[in-house]
Formats: structure tokens, C-alpha cells, sequence
């Protein structure tokens, strides 16, 4: 061993080769469908009081992977472990007491709520199921500090979800979320729906958190500004796989798949007149999942790509020429051809 | 879903809207003054747009900005005379070259729609027919407007969608709309809407349900064909960066009403108006990471509740008794720059 001490942190979520496919239909009186692997093979790994966001395009599995965590779909293959249960080798009332430990908050907060229920009404109705989480007596309070603590009116709670806006559902959204004491919320487009000048305020409430309760976030995002300012690691999926992965800066700044390149010189500047840079545009739509290309996934629309792409899959693997870089300021990559190369 | 192998070669387009050459303002091709559009709901009126107010040049390009229930749409609708009916009702003036559009006749507008003005929508699934084959639906344009034979329109649509680098175009014009991905059907929509020449394209949040990477590909294309054929543009978004990518001018919306207007690199650097300041501020783009978003306190008006004073002044951190008493007018702050702000005051003097 090297004289290097590491520090046994454990992560709250660890996801080993996940696979989920969603299988195919049948094709006596319908036309035959085919089996669609969404996510074929992604290892995650988030730490306590830490954001990782998953980013990609629509189809890259980013969402599958979220529902996967929470339980909302079954998976193929792999393990996904929070803290020291294996979800997949555990019985349902087993897995019922670990899931306490990751909530989900949905993107829209219109059809999220269910429109006849009071936001104290939605904010107790985990506890129907987790009932030792909070005493039935304390309960009325619990749901007063939880509004105070997403900014709402404690007051508000006897409000209906059409009564509020749309940020303030999501802010109940949160708040119910919140209800079981998770350590690790799983946030599925937390803000796309919602106003510009309201995502500020969400993304704050989400900051705040994570400071005060020490949370951990899988943000999944396709907006990348909102991205680089929330979280601490950035892993990007393409068609089912991780392209690259490594902590928020070093991949904003000095990516090394040519699709992250691609991805982030898509985002549009507020100020292109200070815009020195050149614009990578791609050519083509992303694959089908029901039938990818063989060899890397993203070679039939990179501008790197030779044989050898179009023969093997790259492995998410540490390049040579970051090795002299910290350990936690280093990026992988799944590619033959990485942007390192030119630098 | 299409799939073309084709590599990109790494990308030399510079980003930015192509300059056009600017006439003088005595000639605008459109001229919209003082447009007012209110939906008649059962209980009270709501005025989705009040007094709103501008020119664009030929050739010209504009975006309008705001967030949702700021009248953006209702806006663009009441441009080409869309949101017609018994109970919406449409006063002020639409001026294209020397025709008033407000009040014209529905087989009127018709004859102009597709013609002179084109209009783009955010979801190309919901607005094409979908038992339709796409070359068909281009062709009907042309078929339309311009009288040309099944065949003659046939041919003129194939050569429309190469127009839209829709790769192909000979093979797809016979697929249906279901066949096409999104970014596809969007360029489908840029043909349709790019057929017969029109002098102005609106296009209402064309790439709002694209993925970044498709979203540059027609951001692209939209500057390509307006550098091709100087056609002017009214993008109509919540996206400052898209505005920044295409457009000119900026015209800023807030609760019906035009909060600011200008150039939009004056604007977004100088802006007059403290909504648009607080919009620019809270843009994630623009700040570091990890710290927090400067944000502007509460949510939009509901335009069904009439407010006395300026809309903004309950969210506006500089806001004074006369804001809420009295509706602030446009006032200009610099030459072509103006804001609907009591407090703005000329660049000169600071701000």
C-alpha cells in the first residue's frame, strides 16, 4: 500500500453496474415492440452532504436511473446499495425501511400533488407508511416546521396545491420529500418547470438544505448552467452509459469527451459578444436505446471517431495525463480519442 | 428516429446573429402600436397584453422576453390575427409595410399568413397532422398560396425541406410526422414556414423542446437561412441566452406590459428597468458556484387582478409609493433604449 491515508467515507448511495431494460411487447394483434436497455452498465457513487448530477439528453437513461434508486421500476442487472443495504437482496419490508433514506422530487409540480389533498394532507402521507418516524401527537407541528423550513407560510398549510404558485408547490414538493428525514434526495428536473426568476429561488431553498440538514442530491438536469452552479460532480450520460465523470470544475472547464465538449458548447452565452471560443454544433440526433451503434455509442456523430470506435467500446477508465492531478480533482472518461490529447 | 452518419467538422460557426443591414426607422417593416389584447373570462376581463409598442426594420430581428403569463404568446398570436374570436378582443395597430392587420378580415389574414408573416410553435408534434405525410404538408402551402399543381407543389416542398437541411429530402417527403425526431420536425415546421418567402418569421420558443445539442443545430440553421435570405425575426422566449443567439433588439415583458426595450447587448449590459436586471442577475450562467442566486422575491401578477401602479412594483426592491400608485411609462434612458420604470433615469446620470 502507498503511504496515502484514506479516509473511510462511505457513500449513502452506491450503484454497481446497473442495468435496466424495459422489455419488449408482443406482436400477435400489435406491432411487435423491441426490448429497450435504457441503462446498460452505470456505477454511481454519492458521498453524505454532496451533489452529483446526472446530465444528458433526452433517452440517455438519466431518468431511468433516478426511478431505479426510488424503487418506481424494476432493474435487470447490478446492485444498487444505500448505506449498507443491498436493495436488491432484501425482502419488501426490508427495503421499505431503506428507502426512507432517498426521496424523489418530481419536476412538475402541477401534476405531481394530488389536486384534493391539503399540503399538510400531502406532507403526512409518508408517515402513513413510515409511521416510527414521527409520533402522531408531534405531527401537527412536524408539518408547521417543515413549511418554515422550504420558506412557506406555516399558516398555508391547509391550502390546496391550486392555491399556491408554481413554486410554492414545489417548495411543498420538497417539503414532503423532506417528511421521512432522508439523507439523499433524488431531484428529477427540480426546476426546469418552473419560471426564471423562480428557479433562483428554488435552487437557493436547495442550497440552504444541504447546508442546514447535510443532504446529499442526485440532481438530474439537461441545463447545465443550473448544473455547474449546484453541484459538487457531474456525471454524463450517453444512451444508456457514462461518458465521463469527475468533479464539476475539471469537467467544465477541461473536458475530455468530445460529448461533453459538444454539450457545453451548446449552451447558448448570455454575452456572446465575449464569447472567444468556437462552437462545436453535431451533426444528427442521438441513437435509438432499442438499437445502438456498435462500438462507442456516440461515434456516429463525433468528429473524432475512426475504426476503432466504430469497432470497440471505450471503458470509463483515469487518463495517463491526469494521474499527476489530485485524486479528488480527477475526471474518467469512455473514450479512445479524449480531448487530453490536444491540450 | 433518424439517424444520419455524417460527422460534424468541429464546428467554425461563430455565434451570433448575423448584422443586418439596418434602414432607417422611418421604414420599418412592422409597426405595432400601442396593441392591447383581452380575453373575455367569465368573470373579469383579462388584459393579457397592454399597450405595447414597436418597430422592426426589414431584415430586422427581436427578441420578446418574459416568463410565463407575461403575454409573450398572446403577444405573437395577436401579431398574424391567431387569437381571433368572440371572446378575445384586439385593439391598437399592426402595421405590415402599409397594411393594418388588427380587425382585417379572417380570409384576409389567410392570404397573408405563410405569405408575408410565418410563424414557428415550441412543440412541431402537436402542429403538424399527424396522419399527414410531411411532404404533403409542405406542399400545401404552395398549393395554397401559390396555385401550383400536385406535382409543381411536390417538387417545391422536397426543395423547401433540403432548404432546412433536412437531409434526404426526396425520401422523407413521404414519411409521416411520427417519423421524425424532434429536431426534425422542427425543421419540417422552418419549411413550412420558410416556403413562400415571408418578410417576417415569429417564432415562439422554436427549440424549448430540444435537447442542447439539437438546440444548436437549429439556433444555427435559423441564423444560416436569415443571413440567406434576410428575412426579419420575432423570437419569442424565456431564454436570454436564445435572445442573445438570434436577436438584435430585446423587447423585456412583465405582466402584460413592455418593461424594456432596446439593443439587446445595451440591454442585457445597462438594463434600465429593475426587472430585467433582477432577471439578468438571476441567471444561474452568471454567477459562482455554489453561491447563492441573487433572486427576485415572489411570483409574477395574475393579470385577471387589475394593479393600480406599475406590476412590478410588489416584487421590486427599489419600489416607492408613486410605483404603486401610479403606472409608469415607457421613458427613453438612451438613443432606442427605453423603460417603463419611474426611477430610470438617462445612462448619463447613472443609474
Amino acid at each position: 500500500m502507498t503511504g496515502t491515508v484514506s479516509v473511510a467515507v462511505k457513500p449513502i448511495l452506491d450503484i454497481r453496474d446497473l442495468v435496466v431494460t424495459y422489455p419488449g411487447r408482443g406482436g400477435v394483434l400489435s406491432r411487435p415492440t423491441p426490448s429497450v436497455t435504457a441503462v446498460a452498465g452505470v456505477s454511481l457513487q454519492i458521498f453524505p452532504g454532496e451533489t452529483l448530477a446526472l446530465v444528458g439528453e433526452s433517452g440517455c437513461g438519466k431518468t431511468t436511473v433516478a426511478r431505479a434508486i426510488v424503487g418506481l421500476i424494476k432493474t435487470t442487472g447490478g446492485s444498487i446499495r444505500v448505506g449498507d443495504a443491498d436493495l436488491g437482496a432484501m425482502d419488501g419490508a426490508a427495503t421499505t425501511r431503506w428507502r426512507r433514506q432517498v426521496q424523489m422530487v418530481f419536476q412538475d409540480p402541477y401534476s405531481s400533488l394530488d389536486p384534493r389533498m391539503t399540503a399538510r394532507r400531502l406532507i403526512s402521507e409518508p408517515w402513513d407508511i413510515h409511521p416510527d418516524v414521527v409520533a402522531a401527537a408531534d405531527r401537527p407541528a412536524e408539518v408547521e416546521r417543515l413549511l418554515a423550513l422550504v420558506g412557506l407560510d406555516p399558516s398555508h398549510a391547509d391550502r390546496f396545491p391550486h392555491q399556491f404558485s408554481g413554486g410554492q408547490r414545489q417548495r411543498v414538493m420538497i417539503a414532503r420529500a423532506l417528511a421521512l428525514r432522508p439523507q439523499l434526495l433524488v431531484c428529477d428536473e427540480p426546476v426546469s418547470a418552473l419560471d426564471v426568476s423562480i428557479q433562483a429561488q428554488i435552487i437557493n431553498l436547495l442550497s440552504d438544505l444541504q447546508r442546514q440538514l447535510g443532504l446529499a442530491y442526485l440532481f438530474i438536469s439537461h441545463d447545465l448552467s443550473v448544473v455547474r452552479h449546484i453541484s459538487h460532480r457531474v456525471a454524463v450520460m450517453y444512451l444508456g452509459r457514462i461518458a465521463e465523470d469527475g468533479p464539476t470544475r475539471t469537467l467544465f472547464e477541461a473536458p475530455d469527451h468530445p460529448y461533453t465538449a459538444a454539450l457545453l458548447s451548446a449552451v447558448l452565452p448570455m454575452t456572446p459578444w465575449t464569447q472567444t471560443s468556437t462552437r462545436i454544433v453535431l451533426a444528427g440526433d442521438v441513437a435509438s436505446p432499442a438499437d445502438p451503434p456498435i462500438g462507442c455509442r456516440f461515434h456516429p456523430r463525433c468528429w473524432r471517431a475512426d475504426e476503432l470506435c466504430a469497432g470497440s467500446e471505450p471503458v470509463l477508465r483515469t487518463l495517463e495525463s491526469r494521474s499527476s492531478t489530485p485524486a479528488d480533482a480527477r475526471s474518467r472518461v469512455a473514450c479512445h480519442h479524449p480531448l487530453d490529447q490536444e491540450r | 428516429m433518424t439517424f444520419i452518419p455524417v460527422r460534424s467538422p468541429g464546428g467554425e460557426a461563430p455565434l451570433g446573429a448575423p448584422t443586418q443591414p439596418r434602414p432607417g426607422p422611418l421604414d420599418p417593416l412592422l409597426r405595432v402600436e400601442h396593441l392591447r389584447v383581452a380575453y373575455d373570462a367569465t368573470t373579469t376581463p383579462v388584459v393579457a397584453v397592454d399597450d405595447v409598442s414597436f418597430e422592426i426594420a426589414r431584415g430586422g430581428s427581436m427578441a420578446i422576453l418574459g416568463e410565463s403569463g407575461s403575454g409573450k404568446t398572446s403577444l405573437g398570436l395577436a401579431l398574424i390575427g391567431l387569437n381571433q374570436g368572440r371572446t378575445t378582443k384586439v385593439d391598437g395597430s399592426v402595421r405590415l409595410d402599409d397594411l393594418e392587420l388588427v380587425g382585417r378580415r379572417r380570409e384576409e389574414l389567410e392570404d397573408i399568413r405563410g405569405a408575408r408573416i410565418a410563424m414557428i410553435f415550441q412543440d412541431p408534434l402537436s402542429t403538424l397532422n399527424p396522419v399527414k405525410r410531411v411532404g404533403d404538408q409542405v406542399a400545401e402551402t404552395f398549393t395554397r398560396h401559390r396555385g401550383l399543381s400536385a406535382r409543381q407543389a411536390r417538387e417545391a416542398a422536397v426543395d423547401t425541406m433540403a432548404r432546412a437541411r433536412i437531409p434526404d429530402p426526396r425520401r422523407r417527403a413521404s414519411d409521416y410526422p411520427h417519423q421524425f425526431s424532434g429536431g426534425m420536425r422542427q425543421r419540417v415546421m422552418i419549411a413550412i414556414a420558410i416556403a413562400l418567402g415571408p418578410q417576417l418569421l415569429i417564432a415562439d420558443e422554436p427549440t424549448t423542446a430540444l435537447d442542447v445539442t439539437v438546440q444548436a443545430q437549429i439556433v444555427q440553421l435559423l441564423i444560416e437561412i436569415r443571413a440567406e435570405t434576410g428575412m426579419a425575426l420575432i423570437l419569442i422566449s424565456h431564454d436570454l441566452g436564445l435572445a442573445a443567439a438570434l436577436a438584435d433588439d430585446v423587447l423585456v415583458m412583465y405582466g402584460g406590459r413592455m418593461a424594456e426595450k432596446g439593443p439587446l447587448r445595451t440591454t442585457y449590459e445597462h438594463a434600465g428597468h429593475p426587472y430585467t436586471r433582477g432577471l439578468l442577475a438571476s441567471a444561474p450562467r452568471n454567477s459562482v458556484a455554489g453561491s447563492r442566486l441573487p433572486v427576485i422575491p415572489g411570483s409574477p401578477p395574475r393579470l385577471d387582478q387589475v394593479a393600480r401602479g406599475c406590476p412590478f412594483a410588489p416584487r421590486c426592491p427599489d419600489a416607492i409609493d408613486l410605483c404603486r400608485d401610479v403606472m409608469p411609462l415607457p421613458r427613453t434612458i438612451a438613443p432606442g433604449h427605453v423603460a417603463a420604470c419611474h426611477l430610470a433615469s438617462g445612462r448619463e446620470e447613472g443609474r
